[in-house]
């Protein structure tokens, strides 16, 4: 499976009359966006904003974020199940705007899961250096529910541990909308060449290499346009996952983005053929907090992981919930199996007292920390708030001084390995 | 708490679905349970059928109480 | 540069007055080194002077009201920049009193102090987050050692010399977090660990995952058919309204309520207020947190005498350890009067 990534590095974005690529630029048609999202009777009105680095902007109820990509030639489309054919994506070419992304932005509709929903964006200022999206282009879709869809506001938005139907169905709608104006954007570039090609394959090694592959602990995302629990985890290439088969990452502590330019596999890439066998990604996520299935799921994952014949395996956990058990049962099976394992991950602990893990397992002795979900951050009063007049989970005014826990800025607790904060345990 | 009370000499049949982080701390009697959200339950079982399954869990933690244990011990 | 000033403390054994029938001592001091003193003084060198030792037997210092003030008095006469304790190795009671003495010089004194303890003292889990303590060995065979850590540890930290971590400098972790941004992507932090770990080079966690005393296990219920069994949780059950306002998340309480009358815990009366977890099937049946109903058919039964009158609950919080030590000795003394000889402890 060879993918070449051609990227357009854009270093300046602005409304215009024709959505287009030159000399660096990206211009916007603001009314073809609008017609392309409001073709959808989800919405009763999206707003487009231009947000760059530096100015003195908030961003509130942030969701996903998504890079602009087109498929340029090769089986399959860009955003598989969504934009495209639910087909195997990862080989032929794919365009990029280099420095671009598409965010996803809406206030929680009723019956909507909100538990651990903030996610702020702050473009300057001490906020801007713990999410990569304050140094980002950002087109910000904000969207306005149509609200024959929630006649009644009978379900209370805050805490609903499930989330409606109807909620979910609006939460597909807007990564839709989203994923439709990442591929219009880039499809711009179709016929133009791109400022340089990276190329991914992994191309067969040195037999002295230790094999190792890439074991992702997913929750709640989309997998060629389904979402669908995976008890007994999945195989994928990694190209597949830059070509945007995993989408839709609701509760912003991950984004689609940062699959696409999954930071652990890309190094996985690099150390290919040099230090490592890279041979591939095991994906495994299960939903309920039974014990049975924690054991199926990270049994699985392991299984899979020998499958591939690994040797080593790379861990991007999840911490702060029952899900902490399935990430450290993977860990043990791995290294029952003899198969080597690092993992990132979150720390999640509420003071000294607190080691945090919601669980730990002794084998887990190698792991890299992307720093403390409930370090406190404060925000100084910005000048403009987009996103909504309400919090998700504070009564504070959004203008003004906000003392906000690492969590609640967005993409700033991912553990897909893009982040260089971290935290030292004394 | 189980290892503070063990240690005094009264012995604790702990009954917790997270067995592995309860044997990581050193809890002397350990008793794995269904799920995190009902511990001691099923509600996907018909009534009888998830009492039944109380009970065993009940039995379990019985006979951990009147078992010698060494060291950190799951009763399955 | 003047000359540091330390004092030592020791416990009646190592200030070599005697052992356990000396435990009664009260406090008293020496001027210079004691003992161990001597091994401390060499890794302290020539820039620090012990320049007196203060000890007491380990009974008085537990259980006698203001002993360590008064032990505290003692170490304050000497105006010392450094008080080092021990070590305690596995000791429990001379553990404890060090832990709270250095507490009490950081805290009125102003100055440094350090301990050593093995990780199994239970000093450990009530002072690593105060104090700094020095990883010993479980007895006096890793004297000369621990001194050394000591040593190095306080002087590190009157010189105000940030410390390395607890791996590097030998300290029992004491949960302060410090937050930076490193040079390289955790994506390629990870890639290189993992390389070192493939290959059999040395490598270092960021974060090491926490490691717990063992205890001796109780002795197992004799006769169960003639003893009475307890019922625990901290599953956060409470009568439907929680009229005691037990905490949804890090509890600073545990309660108890009669249940002598009832054959099980109706959904009506009874749910669960833990904040950890989604409680809807608790709260449809709280016998799945708190299995009162298969208890009373197999006290029917016969499996056991008795189960106690009350139900002892609280909410859940393995992470507070001095919290959870505190529970089961107030706990433990309302079992004990009860003559509660098993307990069933559910949790989520």
């Amino acid at each position: 499976m060879r993918l070449e990534v051609g990227t357009f590095q854009i270093r300046a974005i602005e409304f215009g009359a024709r959505t287009g690529v030159a000399g660096g630029t990206l211009v916007v048609d603001k009314d073809e966006v609008r017609r392309l999202v409001l073709g959808d009777s989800h919405f009763a009105d999206v707003q487009v904003h231009l947000v760059r680095p530096g100015e003195n902007v908030r961003i509130i109820n942030a969701k996903d974020a998504v890079e602009p990509r087109w498929k340029v030639s090769g089986p399959g489309g860009v955003f598989p199940g969504f934009v495209s054919a639910p087909t195997t994506v990862g080989e032929g070419r794919t365009h990029r705007l280099g420095g671009v992304a598409v965010l996803e932005v809406a206030e929680p509709v009723p019956g909507e899961q909100t538990h651990f929903r903030e996610q702020i964006l702050d473009m300057s200022g001490p906020g801007a250096e713990f999410s990569p999206f304050a140094q980002t282009l950002n087109v910000a879709l904000e969207f306005t529910p149509n609200p024959s869809l929630f006649p009644s506001a009978s379900v209370d938005a805050k805490d609903v541990l499930g989330g409606t139907n109807e909620a979910e169905d609006y939460n597909r709608a807007t990564t839709l909308a989203c994923l439709k104006v990442a591929a219009y954007l880039a499809r711009a570039t179709a016929d133009q060449t791109p400022d340089h090609v990276e190329t991914f394959e992994l191309t067969p090694c040195a037999p002295v290499l230790p094999r190792v592959a890439c074991l992702y602990h997913t929750q709640a995302n989309y997998l060629y346009g389904m979402k669908i629990a995976l008890p007994f985890g999945t195989l994928v290439h990694p190209n597949e996952v830059f070509d945007g088969a995993l989408v839709g990452w609701r509760q912003a502590y991950r984004s689609t983005y940062w699959d696409q330019n999954n930071q652990a596999m890309r190094e996985l890439y690099q150390a290919h053929g040099k230090s490592v066998n890279f041979v591939g990604c095991v994906l495994f996520y299960d939903l309920t907090p039974e014990r049975e299935q924690k054991e199926r799921v990270s049994s699985a994952a392991g299984k899979l992981a020998r499958l591939l014949g690994a040797q080593g395996a790379l861990l991007l956990g999840i911490n702060g919930s029952n899900y902490a058990i399935d990430t450290m049962l993977a860990i043990q099976e791995c290294e029952k199996l003899g198969i080597k394992t690092t993992l990132i991950y979150l720390d999640v602990g509420y003071g000294p007292d607190d080691p945090g893990f919601v669980h730990a397992a002794p084998e887990a002795d190698a792991i890299v920390c992307i720093g403390s979900r409930d370090r406190k951050i404060t925000l100084p009063p910005t000048a403009k708030v987009i996103g909504g007049q309400r919090l998700a989970s504070s009564d504070a005014d959004p203008r003004g001084e906000l003392t906000v826990n690492q969590r609640d800025i967005h993409t700033a607790c991912s553990t897909q390995g893009f982040t260089r904060q971290t935290t030292r345990f004394f | 708490m189980a290892k503070e009370l063990e240690a005094a000499g009264m012995p604790v049949a702990y009954v917790t679905t997270l067995d592995g982080l309860a044997r990581s701390v050193g809890a002397p009697r350990i008793v794995r349970g269904k799920a995190i959200t009902n511990v001691a339950g099923d509600p996907n079982l018909r009534p009888s059928d998830e009492k039944a399954l109380r009970k065993e869990i009940v039995n379990k933690a019985l006979k951990a109480l009147t078992t010698p244990v060494k060291k950190s011990t799951a009763f399955d | 540069m003047s000359t540091i000033r330390v004092v030592h403390y020791l416990n009646q054994f190592f200030s070599g007055i005697g052992a356990e029938e000396h435990a009664g001592l009260g406090p008293a001091k020496k001027l210079g080194v004691v003992g161990p003193g001597i091994a401390l003084q060499q890794a302290l060198g020539e820039g620090a002077q012990i320049v007196a030792t203060v000890y007491c037997g380990d009974n008085y210092a537990n259980e006698q009201a203001n002993a360590i003030d008064a032990i505290l008095a003692l170490v304050s006469e000497e105006r010392p920049d450094i008080l080092i304790a021990g070590p305690a190795f596995a000791s429990g009671r001379y553990g404890l009193a060090c832990g709270e003495l250095c507490v009490r010089a950081q805290d009125r004194l102003g100055i440094v102090a350090v301990t050593g303890m093995h990780p199994d003292n239970p000093g450990v889990d009530l002072y690593r987050t105060k104090v700094h303590i020095a990883r010993t060995r479980e007895s006096a065979a890793g004297m000369s050692d621990a001194m050394k850590v000591m040593a190095q540890l306080a002087l590190k930290l009157y010189a105000r010399v940030p410390l390395g971590t607890p791996q590097e400098e030998r300290y029992i972790p004491t949960g302060r977090r410090v937050h930076f941004v490193a040079e390289q992507s955790a994506a390629l932090r990870a890639v290189d660990m993992l390389v070192k770990k493939m290959s059999g080079q040395p490598y270092a966690t960021e974060w090491p995952v926490p490691s717990y005393s063992q205890v001796e296990p109780a002795p197992p219920v004799q006769d169960l058919a003639h003893a009475k069994i307890a019922l625990v949780t901290t599953g956060g059950v409470v009568p439907r309204g929680n009229p005691d306002r037990l905490e949804s998340a890090y509890a600073s309480k545990w309660l108890k309520y009669p249940i002598g009358e009832l054959n099980d815990l109706k959904p009506s009366d009874w749910q669960s207020i833990h904040g950890g977890f989604d409680t809807t099937n608790v709260n449809e049946d709280p016998n799945r947190m708190a299995p009162l109903d298969a208890l009373r058919e197999l006290e029917r039964e016969g499996a056991f005498q008795d189960l106690a009158d009350e139900l002892y609950t609280t909410t859940g919080n393995t992470a507070a350890i001095p919290t959870a030590r505190r529970f089961a000795q107030e706990m433990l003394q309302e079992l004990r009067a009860n003559d509660v000889q098993g307990v069933i402890l559910t949790s989520a």
